[in-house]
């Protein structure tokens, strides 16, 4: 992928470092001088030094239908406009943002840049989760909330175990993807028996998560 | 010169950001007896405020909605968008317009190169040195040098 990152920090050190290993094809636009020289003397990749909410820049970047941008600056009207260009503009598709303040994620997505993400809105969200249930083993939001990828570990004792998916009474808007069980993956069906060890993911949204947990974690402790 | 529309309830008028343009503004507005209301991030902005200004100073983060509903945005019938920093002033009043349906915002831009996304749904943009060089041709035309 063709993917323009505007902002500065490690964060764009880092990004820009997991990107280049995975192969993409990498514009980083920069406001600070010394740090577009240790970008562009460390890395393999075009380091344009100016202020990246600007028009011309991204003009002179020349990164016209490139398929992602990424503005990470450290302040969210920056951010807004960076995307807002991105669209408007460069004919780029996707444009990723993350917000300093938590409450832009949702004015981002009324203002049409809808994967805007802050770091403290994510904490906020995972820790909520974590301090759920301790079967947990990663909890991802999609979609803000509507949409969640949970891991969950089956541990003894819980009902869920031998049963079959199409007996456990899962909610109807709750889906088991897949199954790790030791080395192996399993893309189950209603027929397929839960062990004990599983570790199973599963699609869920806000309402049913609780039933789903429930379902799956019940009896494990003293319940 | 602007065509304001008219409606009923709102009848706030909001500046966000205690520029000179926006502290005088305000500062006019109360004059001739508009509910006012200032918003900057920086207290001291309001300094630059008329001795006679009777409307609300609020000292907040234009950009944060929770500071816009604590001004009273929902209330707004006018928004001018008059801080120092173009991208503020253009997520300020595209959030106005979107979010809370502020019918005339007005947003103050240096750089002309912004129009295409600053004037989207129907913000009305102004650019001082546009408006200083249509001023400076008039006095030029007035004195016979142009």
């Amino acid at each position: 992928m063709k993917i323009v990152i505007v902002g500065n920090g490690t964060k764009v050190n880092f990004l820009a470092d997991s990107l280049i290993k995975k192969g993409h094809q990498l514009v980083v636009i920069n406001n600070n001088l010394d740090e577009c020289e240790k970008l562009s003397e460390t890395k393999n990749i075009m380091v344009i030094n100016g202020e990246g909410s600007k028009k011309f820049i991204l003009e002179d970047a020349n990164v016209y239908g490139f398929d992602l941008m990424i503005a990470v600056k450290s302040n969210d009207p920056d951010n807004l406009v960076i995307c807002l260009l991105a669209k408007k503009i460069l004919g780029i598709k996707r444009a990723f943002a993350t917000v300093s303040n938590p409450r832009n994620v949702e004015v981002f997505k009324k203002l049409g840049i809808n994967t805007a993400v802050s770091a403290t809105y994510e904490l906020s969200n995972i820790i909520e989760q974590m301090a759920f249930a301790d079967q947990i083993v990663h909890y991802m939001p999609l979609d803000e909330e509507k949409l969640q990828l949970l891991e969950v570990a089956i541990e003894k004792g819980s009902m869920a175990c031998g049963k079959q998916i199409m007996d456990l009474g899962l909610p109807l808007d709750s889906i088991i993807g897949c199954i790790v069980r030791g080395n192996n993956t399993i893309v189950p069906n209603g027929r397929t028996e839960i062990h004990e060890g599983d570790k199973l993911m599963i699609f869920t949204n806000n309402v049913s998560h609780e039933a789903t947990l429930h379902v799956l974690t019940g009896g494990v402790k003293g319940e | 010169m602007l065509n304001f529309k008219s409606k009923d309830k709102k009848e706030l008028f909001m500046i966000a950001g205690g520029s000179r343009l926006g502290a005088n503004i305000a500062s006019f507005l109360s004059k001739n007896n508009k509910d006012v209301v200032i918003i900057d991030i920086n207290k001291n902005a309001f300094k630059k405020l008329h001795p006679d200004y009777s409307g609300y100073s609020i000292a907040g983060d234009a950009v944060d909605i929770g500071a816009l509903e604590e001004a009273g945005i929902e209330r707004a019938y006018v928004l001018i968008a008059s801080t120092d920093d173009d991208n503020t002033n253009i997520m300020i009043s595209q959030i106005a317009r979107i979010l809370f349906d502020v019918p005339n915002v007005i947003a103050r831009l240096y750089s002309t190169e912004m129009e295409e996304i600053a004037s989207e749904n129907d913000v009305k943009v102004i650019y001082p040195y546009k408006l200083s060089i249509e001023t400076i041709e008039k006095i030029l035309k007035e004195r016979g040098c142009l």
